[in-house]
């Protein structure tokens, strides 16, 4: 695998790949922080805006139950 | 003959070192990242 900074500027890789790892990383944090389970952000201390997060995540019906029963 | 010149320019020792670096880079990164995530999921679990 060095052989590959024999082709590829290094520099090159750093900025390029980090401008594009910063981006999705900034996307993925405002998707996140658009949702009401994790606004991280609001409320008095971290985590008090959050909804009440159900008991158990696994048995919440998020979606129409599938047809045929 | 001279050692011919890579495209990039880098010797193959260099390219040795940048590339123990890369993975000791990848490595910091994934370390970070997993605990971020052991420590949100402590927090608000998503499943």
């Amino acid at each position: 695998m060095w052989r590959i900074w024999m082709l590829m500027d290094p520099r090159k890789v750093i900025i390029i790949g980090g401008a594009l790892v910063a981006t999705i990383v900034a996307t993925n944090h405002f998707v996140q922080l658009s949702t009401k389970y994790s606004c991280w952000l609001d409320g008095t201390g971290s985590g008090t805006c959050l909804a009440p997060a159900p008991s158990a995540a696994r048995n919440v019906q998020h979606n129409a139950p599938l047809p045929g029963g | 003959m001279a050692e011919a010149k890579s495209i990039s320019g880098a010797t193959p020792d260099e390219a040795r070192a940048i590339n123990r670096f890369f993975w000791l880079a990848t490595g910091a990164w994934f370390f970070t990242s997993v605990l971020a995530h052991y420590l949100i999921w402590n927090w608000v679990p998503w499943f």
